[in-house]
């Protein structure tokens, strides 16, 4: 068969295609735009280009996947190995040839361009009084008369000096306590778990007391290294949760341990516990430690993530009525997960409210504290993710919802989508009046209409230099990085300012009357060119479709409904204020978010982006024990309402799907949505599609005409 | 039966275009108020039904699927049809006239998603099928007593997760363990499906969409033949 073709599945990237049979893989990934490193340029010397066959079946890419679907290692690449010898299931993607369908994972270090991971720390104040606490004990050492063990001595030592009662070692530590207790001269420093566990037993005199806040989300993980006695951020890392490889989002995960069993739940449970270790010795070089001096971590997740962590079978999550193992916090020996830190470190995951609303809502309440806001005031919180995850009310009640979203906002199923990385347009501005676009990447300073005027280096060139410079620049392999796609704030932006510009009629469709050179028509449908090829490291085109419009429609209806429903359940008709949180809501821009109608009105002033709160709700929790305590009330405390079963879902959703909305109004909005009314006037463009203006099309009739 | 369109007095057949572009726009009162019109001047029901409701709801399946119009618009333009229906309904079961086929539509056991799955009743409706929404999370003892129970057609199952989707080949494999098998013509749709996967699980054929589930239901009832009535 000559034209037999092969289908290919990227991750973490997620990009895929069609690739010829007998491809090379390496050309094929770059043709599919994913940018693997290689140095050597395909002599199978440098081995920066290794990338990881994924086994099994993906029926959501429609593909099995196999290590025999590559050519099997020629000389040089066996040679290459027996010098380096390979992780499991490696390949150089310069000496494969595609045979057949195939789920790959370009690991870290193989990546071209590292993923950016926004989940940065947030400055709040906290009560530091963590569940581990260091406690200095001086011994008498035993006589022939007292034989009394060396463990009881410090035991007692620690009731008599500071009131623990029946303090318990753990039995871990129980074959090195005499030599250590020896090794510190009969003095030594406890660290004891919530007063009633010892966890790590260090001679002589030591301050030194670390922990772990963790937040696993379906697509990124961070983690903070905390001191726990001055709750000091000590380090922070932060990777893509590589169980991407099995399924981008939490249903395919489900599928994936459903239908490969016991091993496909272990693939999936080491995996995370693979990158928790790697990050947790990451972020303990950075601090200058080792990971065997932390002895708590703090683990907030989705429902979904939860299980997989636990090494729960997460089948039930996957079907209504969607009830979880168990929804109480869970403490556990990090051991016991297989995480590589103190032999005796403790592991506390954060209750669950709901089956999908999960430990990372409850850190974001945690973190936001919606309970504690006045009586009178009705706060609105929004985690922005594959799944929304909302929460409304006040210090009287709390209600919480999980809305399906889709994964529009973080950049799948639109055209030209990708994830938060260098190249991906995160900020669109469009004139109103010329319909002309600038936009902004990330991993760069400058907007695109500056950028003939600054140089490789980001400072603006000077007449006589500049050109000559930029070219040495790019020989020398440092070329400005131009637009690759766009990731999730870039298609809010650009959907709501083609609204603003009178493009987009408020139903969601480019305006027929409108032509426009960066208006291309395809039929009924058309796409708008946010970059032309020249500005695009791909060399075409990046558009906004009819269809990611459409996507995104039906995402913030989602978003809004789901908060709109919630607003009925509490007999209340606006919000005083309104929270964007999530890995990628610190870059939401509130304007273009209530435009877009994922929100409800509010005044713009308390609409705020608060980043990762879920990670931070995880860092309090570490800090202060008693907010783990204060997570399992507000966990069951909250009310979960199920959105999708209320009897007006339907008329909700598709209420919302409008610009900004069929028929809520939005008074904080007024004078834009005013600009754009008379925008789309000005150019003749009818609001409401009917039959009978749905002919003629600017291919008919062409301006001027 | 109806009579063909061309047969029709010239102001009629503009009545009745009046009424498609009404239908088209979810304009309810004036579907209605089409529908009583034509009625009053001695239409058949199965005219108005046929040249008013169903070859406007065709053009609204088109532009569905070309993406023209949007799930609001559409949902918009059943509703019309549906008001229209209610008086239709008991004149052509009066009038003897043969509905063209009998559906059963749900959601799977496990999955609540509702919307896409009452799209494809609320079109089916429109395209002049008898349809029974059993609603969401639907098990196959539910699924095969309707079928049963109204001499069904059709069985349309739609699942949104990953997770609900092989539930349908459940229901599948029980129509086939009961013999019933070829009594029905298997339609199946939703996000996370595709053709292969309707393959595979031995459904009649996979649509992408409200339009395309009208398309496939009529393609395959003329297929089966004349309905039994």
């Amino acid at each position: 068969m000559p034209s037999e073709t092969h289908r290919i599945v990227f991750q973490p990237s997620g990009r895929q295609g069609e690739v010829p049979d007998g491809a090379n893989l390496l050309d094929a990934a770059r043709s599919l735009g994913v940018e693997i490193e290689s140095i050597c340029n395909g002599r199978q010397t440098c081995g920066k280009c290794q990338v990881t066959v994924e086994e099994g079946t993906f029926p959501k890419h429609g593909i099995i996947s196999s290590a025999g679907h590559l050519t099997t290692p020629d000389g040089r690449e066996t040679h290459y190995w027996a010098k380096n010898p390979p992780l499991p299931g490696r390949r150089l993607a310069c000496a494969c040839e595609v045979r057949g369908d195939l789920a790959l994972f370009v690991p870290e270090e193989s990546q071209a361009r590292k993923q950016v991971v926004r989940k940065a720390v947030t400055e709040r104040a906290i009560v530091i009084d963590p569940a581990i606490r260091l406690y200095y004990v001086e011994v008498e050492p035993p006589t022939l008369e007292h034989q009394l063990g060396d463990w009881d001595r410090v035991a007692a030592e620690l009731d008599l000096r500071f009131g623990l009662k029946d303090v318990r070692l753990d039995p871990v530590l129980l074959g090195g306590i005499q030599q250590t207790i020896r090794e510190g001269d009969w003095k030594v420093t406890v660290t004891v778990w919530q007063d009633r566990e010892a966890v790590r037993v260090q001679p002589g005199y030591v301050e030194e007391a670390y922990g772990l806040a963790v937040d696993i989300g379906t697509t990124t993980v961070a983690m903070h290294l905390c001191d726990l006695r001055t709750g000091a951020v000590l380090a922070t890392a932060s990777r893509m949760n590589p169980q991407v490889a099995y399924g981008e989002d939490l249903m395919s995960r489900v599928s994936y341990c459903d239908m490969n069993g016991d091993a496909g739940l272990a693939t999936l449970h080491n995996a995370i516990i693979d990158a928790l270790n790697e990050l947790a010795a990451e972020a303990a070089a950075e601090a200058g430690i080792t990971a065997d001096a932390i002895t708590d971590i703090v683990l907030v997740a989705n429902s979904v993530m939860h299980h997989i962590l636990l090494d729960i079978p997460p089948v039930e999550l996957g079907q209504s009525p969607f009830g979880p193992a168990i929804s109480d916090a869970v403490d556990i020996k990090a051991r016991d997960l297989g995480l590589r830190l103190a032999p005796g470190a403790q592991a506390h995951v954060l209750p669950l409210e709901a089956g999908h609303v999960g430990a990372d809502n409850v850190g974001v309440i945690l973190a936001e504290e919606p309970d504690k806001a006045p009586a009178d005031e009705v706060w609105l919180i929004i985690d922005v993710g594959t799944n929304g995850e909302i929460l409304l009310g006040n210090s009287e009640r709390l209600f919480s919802a999980s809305s399906p979203t889709g994964p529009a906002f973080e950049g799948a199923q639109i055209r030209h989508g990708m994830r938060a990385a260098p190249g991906a347009i995160e900020r669109v501005r469009i004139d109103g009046e010329t319909l002309e676009c600038r936009f902004k990447v990330i991993g760069r300073d400058a907007w695109n209409d500056t950028w003939d005027d600054e140089t490789e280096d980001g400072r603006p060139k000077t007449e006589e230099e500049g050109g000559e410079r930029r070219k040495k620049g790019r020989q020398a392999g440092s070329a400005p990085i131009l637009a690759a796609g766009i990731c999730g704030s870039g298609i809010i932006e650009a959907v709501a300012e083609l609204f603003m510009a009178g493009v987009l009629a408020p139903d969601g469709r480019f305006a027929p009357e409108i032509s426009h050179g960066r208006l291309l028509w395809n039929g009924p449908k058309a796409e708008y060119v946010i970059a032309w090829p020249h500005e695009s490291s791909t060399g075409r085109a990046i558009v906004v479709t009819s269809d990611d419009v459409r996507n995104i429609q039906l995402g913030k209806a989602a978003l809004y409904s789901g908060s709109r429903l919630l607003m009925n359940r509490m007999g209340i008709d606006r919000v005083d204020r309104v929270l964007l949180a999530g890995a990628f809501g610190s870059y939401i821009d509130p304007v273009h978010a209530m435009v877009l109608g994922m929100i409800p009105d509010c005044d713009l002033a308390r609409v705020l982006t608060v980043g990762n709160s879920a990670g931070d709700g995880a860092r309090i929790a570490m800090l202060n024990k008693a907010e783990r305590e204060e997570a399992r009330r507000l966990a069951r405390w909250t009310n979960y309402i199920g959105i999708a079963m209320e009897a007006d879902f339907q008329d909700a959703f598709v209420g919302a799907m409008p610009l900004p909305h069929a028929s809520d109004a939005f008074p904080h909005l007024a004078e834009i949505l005013a600009a754009a009314t008379a925008r789309r006037r000005a150019r003749g463009v009818s609001d409401v599609f009917t039959r009978r203006n749905r002919r003629p099309r600017p291919a008919d009739t062409p301006e001027g005409a | 039966m109806e009579d063909a369109f061309d047969s029709l007095p010239a102001e009629v057949q503009h009545h009745y275009r009046n009424m498609q572009d009404d239908l088209y726009d979810g304009i309810t009162d004036a579907v209605v108020g089409g529908t009583e019109q034509a009625l009053a001047w001695g239409q058949s029901p199965a005219n108005v039904l046929a040249h008013g409701l169903v070859a406007g709801m065709d053009v609204v399946g088109q532009d569905f699927g070309a993406g023209i119009l949007f799930v609001p618009e559409v949902l918009r333009a059943a509703a019309a049809m549906k008001a229209a229906m209610e008086i239709l309904r008991p004149l052509l079961t009066e009038t003897g006239v043969e509905k063209i086929g009998v559906a059963v539509i749900g959601t799977v056991r496990g999955d609540i998603h509702d919307i896409g799955k009452n799209l494809v009743a609320m079109m089916w409706e429109g395209a002049g099928f008898e349809v029974h929404n059993l609603g969401v999370n639907v098990d196959a003892d539910k699924f095969v007593a309707k079928l049963l129970e109204v001499n069904a057609d059709i069985l349309g199952m739609s699942a949104l997760l990953t997770t609900t989707m092989p539930y349908m080949a459940k229901v599948i494999e029980r129509l086939e363990a009961d013999g019933l098998r070829d009594r029905f013509t298997v339609l199946v749709g939703g996000a996370p499906l595709n053709a292969a996967f309707a393959e595979d699980i031995r459904a009649d054929a996979y649509c992408k969409d409200a339009a395309e589930a009208v398309q496939a239901a009529r393609a395959l009832v003329q297929q089966k033949g004349v309905h039994r009535g």
